[in-house]
C-alpha cells in the first residue's frame, strides 16, 4: 500500500465499527465481571474437576459433531451434482434448504421424540433394545441434532462453490483425459474447500457454545460449557456469575483458536 | 441549550406526575382513610402490573377478567407487564431507589419469597397497607401462611391473592394405591427400578421435591424452622443424602441423568416411562388432562406428612405513582368474586386465599358448590395437608450439595 492512494480497506470500516462496539464491548464487559472478585473466579474454575470433563465433552461434541457434518455435507454435495444431476436435482436442491431455516430448539425436541427411550425408535424395534441415545453421556443426540441441521448447510455452502467456472474446469481436465477420480481430487475438491473450510468454522463454533440442544438433550453433569455457563450465571448464589463469564470465556477462546486452526495461517499467506 | 431545554421538560413531567395521587390524598392518608376516598382518588389512574406471565392460563384470567372488571367498576386501566422473573423487577426498583428516581413505572408486584425479602430489606415497598383492604376481612391474616411469607413476616408490606401447593401426580391406571409417604416412595423405587425421578435441582420443582424429602429425614418442618442453621445442617444434610444416595441407582436412567425441567418429567410420565410426576400447581394435572397431555387416569395425591405450600402476594412499589388504584386493584384480587373465579377449573382452579369460615353465608355456598378439577384434590384436603417452606436461606446449601454430592454422572 502507498500512501496517498486510498486503501481498500476503508470499506470493512463500517462492519468493524459496528463488530467493534458490539463485539469489543461485550467482551470487555465479560472481562470485567470474571474480574468481579480478583482472579477469584478464575481460580476456583481452573481448579474444578467439571472444568477438565466439560472441557473435554465439549471439544468431543463440537468437533464430532463438525467432522461429520462436514463429511456428510460435501459427500451430499457431491451426490447431487453427479447423481441428480439429469434427474431429481432441483426437488434435492429444495429439500437441502428444508432444515436451514428450521430453529435447532424444534430439532432437538423432534430428536427427542424420535431417540428417547420411549421413542419413535426405540417403538419401532418393539422395546427398550437400544442404549440410551439423549441425555447420555457421549452426547449422541446432541450430535445427531448437530449433524441433521448443519450437514445439508454444508452441503448447500459447497454446491454453490462448485457453480460456474468449476464445471468449466472440470469438463477441461476431462477433456485432456484425466480420470473421474483424479478431476475429483485436483478441481473439484480444492475448489469445494474454502466453502467447507467456511462451513466448518461456523459449525463448530455453533455447537461448542450454543445452550438449548445441550440443555434438552444433553445428562445433567457434567454439562457442556454453555449449559455449565448458563447455571452458574444464574445460580442463587451471585457470587457465582463471574464464574459464569469466565466459562463464557473460555467458549470464546476455544472457537477462536479453532477459527484460527481453520482459517487463520492459510488465510494470511494469500 | 437543547440538553437545558430536556431538563426542565423532564422536571415539568415530573412534576405532573408526582401531581397526579394528590387528588387530597398523600401516602399516609391512603391506609387511614375510608376506602371509598381511595377508591374515589383511583379513578382514572392506570396500574402497571410487573407479572410471571409464563403460563397462558394465568395471564387470561388476568386479562380477561380482572382488567376488564376494574375497567368498568373503578375506571382503573389495569396493564399486565410481563417479567420473566420477579427478581427482575426487584432489580429495576433497587435500581431506581439508588437514582433517587421518584416517579417509578412499577405500580403493582406479583411477589413472594426471596424477592420480597430483598425488597423489603432494601425498603422499597409502600405499607403496611393489606389489613387497610376491605376484603382482608375474609382472609386469615394471622395464620402463618399469610402472616409470613418463606419465613419473612409480612407485615402488611405485600396482601395475598393466590395459593399453591405441590403434589405428586400418578396414573390409576398403572398404580392403583400412589406412595403417600417418603418411606413409601423410597419402597416404591426399590421395587420399581427406573420409573421414578426428579427434575434436576436448581430447578424450581426439583429444588421443591428435594426440600420435601429433606423434611422427612429431619421430622418435619420444625425441625427446620428459622434461617440456616450449621448444625442442624450437618445433621440433617448426611441422612439426607444418604437417603438419595441409595434411591439413586433404582431412579430413571440409573440415575446417570435427570430430567432439566418439570415439563420434561410431566413428557415422560405422558409417555409411560416414569409412573410419577410433581407439580407446585395442584391443578397442572387437570389441565394437562384436558389438553389431553395426560392420560384420562391421571390423579393427585400429597405426602401425608403434608406438601409444600405457599402463598402468593402483590406489593405496591414505594414510588408508584398510583398507589390508590394498586390498592384498588389488590383489594379486587382478594375479593370472594375474583377468588372464586380464579378456583374456577375452567378458568385457572388454583387455590383461593380466603377463609372460608368468614365468609358470608351466601360466598361460603358458592364456594363449596364449585367443584374442583378432575385430578385436583379438593381444598380442604390440601389445605389439611400444607406445611410450610423453608426459609430461603436454606436453598443455596441444598442445592449445592446436591449438585456436588448427586449430580455428575458416576464413573
Amino acid at each position: 500500500m502507498r500512501p496517498g492512494r486510498s486503501w481498500a480497506g476503508w470499506g470493512t470500516v463500517p462492519a468493524a465499527f459496528v463488530l467493534l462496539l458490539l463485539f469489543g464491548g461485550a467482551l470487555v464487559e465479560a472481562v470485567s465481571v470474571s474480574l468481579d472478585d480478583g482472579l477469584g473466579a478464575w481460580r476456583r474454575l481452573l481448579g474444578s474437576d467439571e472444568l477438565v470433563a466439560s472441557l473435554a465433552l465439549t471439544w468431543r461434541v463440537a468437533l464430532t459433531s463438525t467432522i461429520l457434518a462436514a463429511a456428510l455435507g460435501l459427500l451430499i454435495a457431491l451426490l447431487v451434482r453427479r447423481v441428480f444431476q439429469t434427474f431429481g436435482g432441483r426437488v434435492t436442491r429444495v429439500l437441502l434448504q428444508v432444515p436451514l431455516p428450521m430453529p435447532h430448539l424444534v430439532v432437538a425436541i423432534a430428536a427427542l421424540m424420535l431417540l428417547s427411550q420411549s421413542g419413535l425408535l426405540n417403538r419401532l424395534l418393539g422395546g427398550a433394545a437400544l442404549p440410551p441415545l439423549v441425555n447420555d453421556r457421549f452426547g449422541v443426540g446432541i450430535v445427531f441434532t448437530y449433524v441433521w441441521k448443519e450437514a445439508p448447510f454444508i452441503a448447500v455452502l459447497v454446491l454453490s462453490a462448485l457453480r460456474g467456472e468449476t464445471l468449466k474446469l472440470e469438463e477441461v481436465a476431462q477433456n485432456l483425459g484425466a480420470s473421474r477420480w483424479r478431476v475429483l481430487r485436483e478441481v473439484t475438491l480444492p475448489a469445494a474447500l474454502p466453502a467447507l473450510r467456511t462451513g466448518s468454522t461456523l459449525v463448530f463454533a455453533y455447537a461448542f457454545g450454543a445452550f438449548e440442544v445441550p440443555r434438552l438433550l444433553g445428562q445433567t453433569r457434567p454439562s457442556m460449557l454453555g449449559v455449565w455457563s448458563f447455571r452458574l450465571y444464574t445460580d442463587v448464589d451471585l457470587a457465582r456469575r463471574p464464574e459464569g463469564m469466565a466459562v463464557a470465556l473460555l467458549i470464546f477462546a476455544s472457537v477462536v483458536a479453532a477459527a484460527l486452526a481453520l482459517n487463520g495461517v492459510r488465510g494470511r499467506v494469500r | 441549550m437543547t440538553r437545558v431545554l430536556f431538563v426542565v421538560l423532564l422536571m415539568g413531567l415530573g412534576g405532573c406526575k408526582r401531581s397526579t395521587p394528590a387528588a387530597g390524598l398523600d401516602d399516609a392518608d391512603l391506609t387511614r382513610v375510608p376506602f371509598e376516598k381511595v377508591t374515589a382518588a383511583a379513578r382514572g389512574q392506570s396500574v402497571r402490573w410487573f407479572f410471571w406471565s409464563g403460563d397462558g392460563t394465568i395471564n387470561r384470567y388476568v386479562d380477561d377478567f380482572v382488567t376488564p372488571t376494574v375497567a368498568s367498576r373503578y375506571g382503573i386501566r389495569l396493564e399486565r407487564v410481563p417479567v420473566d422473573d420477579p427478581a427482575l423487577a426487584i432489580n429495576r426498583l433497587l435500581t431506581e431507589k439508588k437514582a433517587g428516581q421518584a416517579a417509578g413505572q412499577v405500580d403493582l408486584v406479583w411477589i413472594n419469597g426471596e424477592n420480597f425479602r430483598t425488597g423489603k430489606a432494601a425498603g422499597l415497598f409502600f405499607g403496611p397497607f393489606s389489613s387497610s383492604l376491605p376484603s382482608s376481612k375474609f382472609v386469615d391474616l394471622d395464620s402463618p401462611a399469610i402472616a409470613t411469607d418463606f419465613g419473612t413476616p409480612t407485615e402488611g408490606f405485600e396482601s395475598p391473592w393466590n395459593r399453591a401447593q405441590f403434589v405428586f401426580i400418578h396414573d390409576t391406571a398403572h398404580l392403583a394405591v400412589p406412595p403417600a409417604s417418603i418411606e413409601a416412595l423410597t419402597e416404591f423405587i426399590e421395587q420399581h427400578p427406573g420409573r421414578f425421578t426428579y427434575p434436576a435441582p436448581p430447578d424450581f420443582t426439583g429444588s421443591a421435591f428435594l426440600r420435601h424429602v429433606l423434611y422427612a429425614v429431619a421430622g418435619g418442618p420444625e425441625a427446620l424452622a428459622g434461617p440456616f442453621d450449621e448444625a442442624k445442617w450437618a445433621q440433617v444434610s448426611a441422612k439426607l443424602f444418604a437417603l438419595l444416595a441409595k434411591w439413586r441407582p433404582n431412579l430413571w436412567r440409573g440415575g446417570q441423568t435427570y430430567p432439566e425441567s418439570s415439563s420434561r418429567l410431566h413428557q415422560l410420565y405422558a409417555q409411560g416411562e416414569v409412573w410419577l410426576s410433581m407439580s407446585y400447581g395442584p391443578e397442572t394435572a387437570s389441565s394437562r388432562i384436558q389438553e389431553g397431555q395426560f392420560p384420562a387416569t391421571t390423579r393427585t395425591f400429597v405426602l401425608e406428612q403434608g406438601t409444600l405450600a405457599n402463598t402468593n402476594f402483590v406489593a405496591i412499589p414505594y414510588n408508584s405513582q398510583h398507589k390508590a388504584a394498586a390498592m384498588v386493584v389488590a383489594d379486587f384480587l382478594l375479593s370472594p368474586e375474583a377468588q372464586l373465579k380464579k378456583q374456577d377449573p375452567s378458568v385457572w382452579g388454583t387455590l383461593s386465599v380466603l377463609d372460608r369460615g368468614r365468609l358470608t353465608e351466601e360466598w361460603k355456598a358458592r364456594f363449596e358448590a364449585q367443584k374442583p378439577g378432575v385430578a385436583t384434590l379438593p381444598a380442604d384436603l390440601l389445605e389439611a395437608h400444607a406445611v410450610p417452606e423453608l426459609d430461603p436461606s436454606w436453598l443455596e446449601r441444598l442445592e449445592a450439595e446436591w449438585v456436588r454430592q448427586l449430580a455428575h454422572a458416576p464413573r
